[in-house]
């Protein structure tokens, strides 16, 4: 009987006893397949800096917010809006924002809303992060580098926005993260004017000026460059009202030399020309199956087609030329560039359309490539700061160098000169030069927007058929609202007037 | 000496036992129950010895008592065993005698001089000093007994019989305290050896216990009544068990018998109306679509408000993977302080489920089976292809559809998609054993098919439950079961652009072909929509699941009153999700010319658990004090792969071969997951003759999931109980059985569905680039939150147990409750963890019991039970009040809202006030109290809650003399649906088709209707979330009618078999309700699994916590006929 008691404590014994050993270490639980992110003043290492600027570059083209926000909605944003483009197939968001009757519930403008801020946090994340490196593999050249592109990519965000929206909040460092109260009362940031962001954007781009590399020095177009800089600074001082001319001048000739056109138009559109001597800032995609494994596949959804490759068949795709751009081009008689940018297309017995008849339906075809993903993206190319220059000379009175400029423009695609003689003229050549040259790259609306001009043309717009559109484009309506969403989250947001 | 007499009922010649009435013990001259002889030939000499006994005193009963003990008896014996003067008595031929063998004062020796002395003298002389008395019957026969109330053994036969007389085999039957111990065979009958004060404890499956004390009877007959209503019911709790009559806390309890006959898959099915405080609905009709279950309400925002399920022992928040056929009884523990045990996972209420286990005796071999049909509870009206025509031609205000397209495709696609599904279920189990050792051992295959293809659920499952009495103080018990299981699924719960089936089918234009000419599946080519069979065939999702969960314990009785009980257990979990999509059939799968992905996920989970028990008794008064430790740690291994760009040439082959081909293989991604659990836990319960009962509980939790620091929460609870009725004034009382008032006061956690390093802000690595991306934030100080809730309840019953009432009242306050906040976009985050808000639940729930009818053949009880809980929302992070971030409804935002004030579930929207006869738009109320057709999103209002007022359920069974019947009906009242699949079938914005009732639209100036006109511009003005669409949720339903035949035992007896039965069962037949969409019961972001773009999946906690009520067009409900067939072998 003793014999059995002994034995059972013992048993019980050394169960307790295997209890008790290693109770502790079995709490320590760390991630594997996620990093621990560093915050605050901890330093990271260099290595880490590279792949954090990595990382803001992978998130500006990619798939979670990138690919939308700089691809798909640009051309919404900057053609369906303005007269290029119809709204196309049957999506309420898209419909609603073609004809001017989009709402604070807008899916497009709230998931630009989100996608730009996701954007601009994550480049504020690897700001702080990189300022915070003394890791002395990491040279103080490549940090203030990496710094300097992460400001830059931040900035141009906030040139988006700014544009978009009007007022927007500015945020430009991580969220606090010591306790719940203090981790929310940091995010719930009000609007700033608009002169204020625009302030918060040229301080990012003169630190970047001096930071980034030179045009030649970097591995691709994609990587922000001194003439990456100079070209936005350009076009922000186009855009900040009031316009000053002196510095668009300025920056774009600072740009200006270290590019030159193709020769062929076509060869922007091919494929075969990527980081050409005309592109200042382009998104490289390499296709689905490329290292990055990113493909833009944009086009797949505004040309399409039933066999992978582009044939317009199977259902009516996005983002339709307008009649108004189409008769542009037509009496311009600019069969290049609408060759290069339109494919008409007999979709007769697929569906009809209230545009356009359906034996000579057109698709958006600059990106030509639904099947591979493999179309880059201009965001900024030298066409655009030739032609923004001009618009600053002839804002100077220089209708002569404008016109040089222009004409440059005009006689890659086989143009005549401009007609344009006086200072009036031009301002409307350049602009149709524009519209036509740059279409379907996401430029129309802003420029309309800039010049004053968006209520008087959009308000004008007429069907194929010679009926006026009715858009009724009123001034409130030059910016969006804010989203609903945001206003819900976010107490301090003010709707914008009219809303 | 007493004697009975019975009317033997049950004789049936030789086959039954005869019924003695007489103590066998009485009995001279047979051999011991467990001679070595022949025992057939030593049962039949038993029989026939009985039958004559009984014949000699049936005879001795004809005559009077009284006329006995002639003759006169001589002897002169020295220093014999009285057993031996019995004999000589016995030789000298007056007088005969009956006694036991084993009568140890036969043994004492004495003196035996007599001359001439009367049998009385005689024996009175020679019994002297002993426990031996006499009886004189008639003819000379004296029945020698003893006195002494010490254990004899005796034996007992007897039979066991349910409620309505049918022999029960495999029946436990134990001596109470000892470990003799039987079953009773294919006749319902046992023998076994007992002391003849000895307690008889008999228990089965689906009854309740039952304890008879032999009081020296030979014969012992037994009638179970079925389980939950006995007080002496036990129920398992956590860590162990108690009888019913003693809980302090709220335990609700569904047994075996609940089950029965019902063609469920998942056990969390059998709690729907079962249960009072357990509200459960099926997420959609989907196959393997799981169910939503809450107890007691919701407490919490982000983290789980699941229940905790506890497996023979082991922790689990999925048992999908179970068989429900095995199940013994399920407990559920509603409040803190029969919760709280279970600590910081507890605060969801814990379901404890038990499954068979073997009982001594013959092995007992069952099979069941049913077979069903299923078709959708109810069908919806589109239009026509003519209707259609002229609808769309209206809308785009062109002649988009033609006449021609309209003869070449008239197709009715909610009949294309809803077909009759169907079920089956095979179940194969033995159960049995020896007194050392019992099993339970079961086989089950069911599967079925959806009523929309290829929806489609099967699972094998094997179970093995192994006792083992080592010795007599250490038992060993062992379970394990093994499953794998199947699921197709469609994709539904999604709009039509979203590729939802269900949408789909209402949308698609009867006009669109189901293939085109090149075999590719018709589109409706002005929004680009694939016709249903895009989801049905052009991509498929199938997954596997493996699990094996098995349990290995050692119960040590240390010393008298102390147990020490040692479980490890593991949950091993593999699941395959693989998905395909094909690059030939589809517009999806054109432009991405096909994708393929496959997740594969290891789950694997250890648990121990040493707890030490120890009971003693103190007078009145009974303690029991419980102590244990555990240790739980989970981790998961998963692995994503993906390709996409596969040349048509190869969509046909199976997956594997697919992928090799495929021409972009996208890197794979790798996630992994850990997370630990220790716990100290302790229980003292104490009762003062079964009068005052008290408890106590307290764990300490230390996890894993929050920071160092952090890491440590205590929760206790106290409890006490009343039972009025044992007080001396109650007695007089004869109509309360019982009455207790219980009171219970507690505190739970919640963990579930935190992130294992939610504390931490983190990077996730992108596979192409190894750069990091995704960042989450959180704050450092992530805690658990924590539920402290006080229940009130009360216990009687009356009548002799034949009506039982049970009610609880409750308040249940959440604090610290994980929210995942969304943040405004400028975060750059969603969503932050944090603890910041507050929730409460109030409820009662009851239950009543009645045996309506307990006469002879007819019987009839009923039982109800309803449950009413009121959640609230008290208080979100800091100033916040209201986050309208829920419910997205496609192309229209969000259509539920997180309020102060309110319960979750909120819907959030406009008023709707009707159309508008001059325009046809339809108009909504402002905040300026006018009307307008282009509201304000500021005009939007709080418009009701999903959440229903109460629960509710009833089950009749009437059983007459073979035939069963039961009724089992169920409900839900007050709860509100948003109905966003009629909101997408009445926009009238786009080509996609739309639902019948838009024929009644306004088409000119002064229509009266309530269905707007066309929308033109493709604004959505006319089907804003509004409460147009906003729905009463309420519906009454009759979930299982089912007819069961019993054969007869005749019947059964020539079949060679133990028991048979054959059931017809309809379930879902009828649905009372208003709702306009398939079906009711409805929960479209129900499921707990949320697949992401990628291919991986991910808990959407969020969704299946706030965003219920919701109809996204989920997978109709069906109906089903089936019929089953129980067997079990001799």
């Amino acid at each position: 009987m003793e014999n059995k008691i002994i034995f059972k404590s013992a048993l019980l014994f050394s169960c307790v006893a295997l209890v008790l050993s290693g109770c502790t270490k079995l709490l320590n639980k760390q991630p594997v397949t996620q990093v621990v992110r560093q915050t605050g003043a901890t330093s990271i290492t260099a290595t880490d800096a590279e792949n954090l600027i990595l990382g803001v570059y992978t998130e500006y083209k990619g798939y979670s917010n990138g690919i939308e926000f700089n691809v798909l909605d640009r051309v919404v944003n900057g053609d369906v809006i303005s007269d290029n483009c119809y709204a196309g197939g049957d999506n309420p968001d898209n419909i609603t924002l073609d004809l001017f009757k989009a709402n604070p519930l807008n899916g497009n403008i709230s998931r630009d809303w989100a996608d730009a801020y996701a954007m601009i946090a994550n480049a504020n994340l690897a700001i702080e992060q990189v300022a915070a490196c003394t890791d002395p593999a990491l040279t103080a050249d490549r940090k203030n580098q990496i710094l300097g592109e992460a400001r830059f990519m931040r900035a141009f965000t906030y040139f988006d926005l700014v544009r978009l929206f009007g007022k927007v909040p500015i945020v430009l460092t991580p969220p606090d993260q010591t306790n719940s109260e203090k981790l929310i009362k940091s995010v719930l940031v009000p609007q700033s004017s608009v002169d204020s962001v625009y302030d918060a954007i040229l301080s990012d781009m003169w630190y970047a000026r001096t930071t980034v590399g030179d045009v030649d020095a970097n591995p691709s177009k994609w990587i922000v460059s001194k003439g990456t800089v100079n070209a936005m600074l350009a076009k922000i001082y186009a855009a900040k009202s009031p316009t000053n001319w002196d510095s668009v001048a300025y920056y774009s000739d600072q740009v200006i030399p270290n590019y030159s056109l193709l020769p062929n138009y076509n060869f922007l559109w091919d494929g075969n020309h990527k980081d050409n001597n005309e592109a200042i800032w382009e998104i490289d995609f390499f296709g689905y199956g490329s290292n990055d494994y990113i493909g833009n596949w944009a086009p797949s959804i505004w040309v399409g087609g039933s066999t992978g490759a582009f044939d317009g068949g199977g259902w009516k795709k996005f983002n339709t030329p307008s009649n108004d751009l189409i008769n542009t081009f037509i009496a311009e008689n600019d069969t290049v560039r609408l060759d290069a940018s339109v494919t008409f297309l007999d979709i007769t017995g697929q569906w009809t359309d209230a545009y356009w008849p359906s034996n000579h339906y057109p698709f958006l075809t600059k990106y030509n490539d639904p099947a591979n993903g493999t179309n880059d993206v201009y965001l900024i190319r030298l066409a655009d700061i030739l032609l923004l220059r001009a618009e600053a000379f002839n804002a100077n009175g220089d209708v002569t160098s404008a016109a040089n400029l222009v004409n440059q423009v005009r006689a890659r695609v086989g143009l005549p000169a401009t007609t344009a003689a006086n200072q009036g003229d031009m301002t409307l050549a350049i602009e149709k030069e524009r519209r036509l040259e740059l279409a379907f790259e996401g430029h129309r609306w802003f420029d309309l927007l800039r010049t004053g001009r968006a209520i008087p043309v959009m308000n004008a717009q007429k069907d194929g058929s010679g009926n006026p559109l009715n858009y009724n484009v009123q001034q409130y309506q030059l910016v969006w609202p804010i989203p609903q969403t945001q206003l819900d989250l976010n107490p301090l947001l003010k709707q914008n007037p009219n809303y | 000496m007493r004697l009975k007499q019975k009317p033997n009922t049950n004789w049936r010649g030789g086959a039954g036992f005869a019924l003695l009435t007489i103590k066998s013990k009485n009995m001279k001259k047979l051999p011991p129950p467990d001679g070595r002889s022949n025992p057939r030939l030593l049962f039949k000499l038993f029989v026939i010895m009985k039958l004559s006994i009984v014949l000699v005193l049936l005879a001795v009963l004809e005559v009077k008592a009284g006329v006995y003990a002639q003759g006169s008896i001589t002897l002169n014996m020295q220093q014999v065993e009285i057993q031996k003067v019995l004999s000589r008595i016995e030789k000298q031929g007056e007088f005969r005698f009956l006694y036991n063998y084993d009568l140890e004062s036969l043994k004492k020796k004495v003196d035996a001089n007599f001359q001439q002395s009367t049998i009385k003298d005689v024996l009175n002389t020679v019994f002297a000093n002993t426990d031996l008395t006499y009886k004189l019957l008639e003819n000379n026969l004296v029945v020698v007994i003893s006195n002494t109330q010490e254990n004899q053994d005796i034996r007992v036969t007897g039979k066991v019989t349910g409620a309505n007389n049918e022999p029960l085999s495999g029946v436990s039957v134990q001596v109470k305290g000892t470990n003799i111990g039987t079953a009773t065979n294919n006749s319902g009958e046992y023998t076994l050896s007992a002391a003849e004060n000895a307690t008889l404890r008999f228990s089965y499956i689906g009854y309740a216990d039952k304890e008879v004390e032999v009081k020296g009877q030979n014969v012992v007959n037994v009638q179970l009544s079925t389980a939950e209503k006995s007080l002496d019911q036990v129920v398992v709790v956590g860590y162990g068990s108690q009888r019913k009559k003693d809980l302090t806390g709220a335990v609700s309890v569904v047994t075996a018998a609940d089950i029965a006959n019902r063609p469920i898959i998942d056990a969390s099915e059998a709690l729907q109306g079962k249960a009072a405080g357990v509200e459960v609905t099926s997420n959609s009709g989907k196959p393997g679509a799981g169910l939503t279950i809450r107890v007691r309400g919701s407490s919490s925002i982000s983290a789980g408000n699941d229940p905790l399920y506890i497996i023979d022992g082991i922790p689990t928040t999925d048992i999908s993977s179970f068989n429900p056929n095995d199940i013994e009884s399920i407990s559920i523990l509603k409040d803190a302080a029969s919760a709280s045990i279970y600590g910081t996972r507890a605060a969801n209420g814990v379901v404890v489920i038990t499954t068979k286990k073997g009982v001594p005796g013959k092995s007992k071999i069952s099979f069941s089976t049913y077979f069903g049909t299923s078709s959708a509870t109810k069908k919806l009206s589109v239009l026509n292809g003519k209707q259609y025509q002229d609808y769309a031609n209206e809308q785009k205000q062109s002649t988009v559809i033609t006449d021609s397209m309209v003869q070449a495709n008239n197709i009715n696609w909610p009949n294309e998609v809803l077909q009759n599904g169907a079920q089956q279920n095979y179940q194969l189990s033995i159960a049995g054993g020896s007194e050392k050792t019992q099993h339970y051992i079961s086989l089950n295959y069911t599967n079925q098919k959806g009523i929309i293809k290829p929806a489609n659920f099967d699972r094998l499952t094997g179970r093995i439950n192994l006792t083992a009495k080592a010795n007599d103080w250490l038992t060993l018990i062992t379970s394990t079961v093994i499953s794998r299981s199947h699921n197709n699924d469609v994709t539904d719960n999604a709009s039509v652009a979203r590729g939802g089936v269900v949408l789909s089918a209402l949308e698609t234009p009867p006009t669109v072909p189901k293939f085109n000419a090149d075999g590719t599946i018709g589109v409706n080519p002005l929004t680009g929509w694939d016709n249903p069979l895009g989801a049905i065939l052009g991509s498929y999702t199938k997954n596997l699941n493996d699990r094996l969960l098995s349990n290995l314990g050692a119960d040590v009785k240390l010393f008298k009153g102390l147990v020490f009980q040692s479980r490890f257990g593991i949950d091993y979990q593999n699941n395959q999700a693989t998905s395909f999509l094909d690059p030939y059939l589809t517009v999806n799968g054109r432009n991405t010319q096909g994708q393929q992905s496959q997740t594969k996920s290891n789950i694997f989970t250890w648990l121990s658990e040493q707890t030490l028990n120890y009971t003693t008794t103190w007078g009145k008064s009974h303690f029991s004090v419980l102590a244990g430790w555990t240790a739980q740690d989970e981790h998961t291994d998963q692995t994503t792969i993906s390709g996409s760009f596969l040349d048509t040439i190869y969509r046909h082959l199976p997956w594997d071969q697919a992928y090799l081909r495929d021409s972009i293989k996208s890197p794979a991604s790798k996630y992994i997951d850990d997370w630990a659990l220790i716990s100290y836990l302790g229980r003292i319960t104490y009762d003062f003759d079964g009068k005052y009962l008290l408890q106590a509980n307290l764990r300490s939790d230390n996890s894993s999931k929050f920071a160092p620091g952090n890491r440590t929460a205590i929760f206790p609870s106290f409890s006490a109980g009343w039972r009025i009725s044992q007080e001396d004034f109650m007695q007089s009382i004869a109509a309360i059985n019982d009455l207790k008032l219980r009171v219970g006061w507690g505190q739970n956690g919640n963990q579930e569905g935190i992130g294992s390093y939610a504390y931490l802000p983190l990077y996730s690595i992108d596979p192409a680039s190894g750069a990091p991306t995704y960042p989450t934030v959180a704050p450092q100080s992530l805690t658990w939150e924590t539920s402290t809730q006080t229940n009130i309840g009360i216990d009687a019953s009356f009548l002799n147990s034949r009506l039982i009432f049970s009610g609880d009242f409750y308040v249940k306050k959440t604090k610290n409750v994980l929210y995942n906040v969304q943040l405004p976009s400028q975060a750059g985050f969603s969503v932050a963890p944090v603890n910041g808000a507050s929730m409460q639940n109030i409820g009662e729930e009851f239950l009543i019991s009645s045996k309506n009818i307990v006469q002879g053949d007819l019987k009839w009880s009923t039982d109800f039970t309803i449950s009413f809980n009121q959640n609230k929302i008290t208080g979100l992070i800091g100033d916040i009040t209201f986050v309208n971030g829920y419910g997205n409804v496609y192309a229209r935002g969000n259509s539920i809202a997180l309020a102060r004030g309110y319960g979750l579930g909120e819907f959030y929207g406009y008023i709707a006030k009707g159309v508008d006869p001059l325009t046809g738009h339809e108009l909504y109320m402002t905040n300026a109290d006018t009307l307008s057709d282009n509201p304000s999103p500021s005009d939007r209002k709080l418009l009701g809650n999903a959440q229903p007022k109460f629960v509710y359920g009833m089950t009749n069974n009437l059983s007459y003399k073979n035939f069963d019947l039961t009724v089992f009906i169920q409900g839900s009242q007050g709860g509100k649906i948003f109905n966003a699949g009629r909101l997408e079938a009445e926009a009238m914005v786009n080509a996609a088709n739309q639902s019948s009732a838009v024929l009644a639209r306004w088409r000119q100036k002064g229509d009266i209707t309530n269905i707007p006109g066309v929308s033109t511009d493709a604004t959505t003005n006319n089907s804003l979330i509004s409460t147009r669409f906003l729905e009463d949720g309420s519906y009454l339903r009759f979930k299982t009618i089912t007819l069961a035949y019993r054969f007869s035992q005749k019947l059964i007896n020539k079949l060679g078999l133990g028991a048979a039965s054959l059931y017809v069962s309809g379930n879902n037949l009828i649905t009372i309700t208003k709702y306009k969409g398939f079906d009711p019961e409805v929960n479209s972001n129900g499921n707990p699994i949320r697949v992401n773009a990628d291919g991986t999946q991910s808990n959407d906690n969020e969704s299946r916590n706030i965003s219920l009520g919701l109809d996204n067009g989920a997978y109709p409900q069906s109906k089903m006929f089936l019929v089953g067939l129980n067997i079990s072998l001799k």
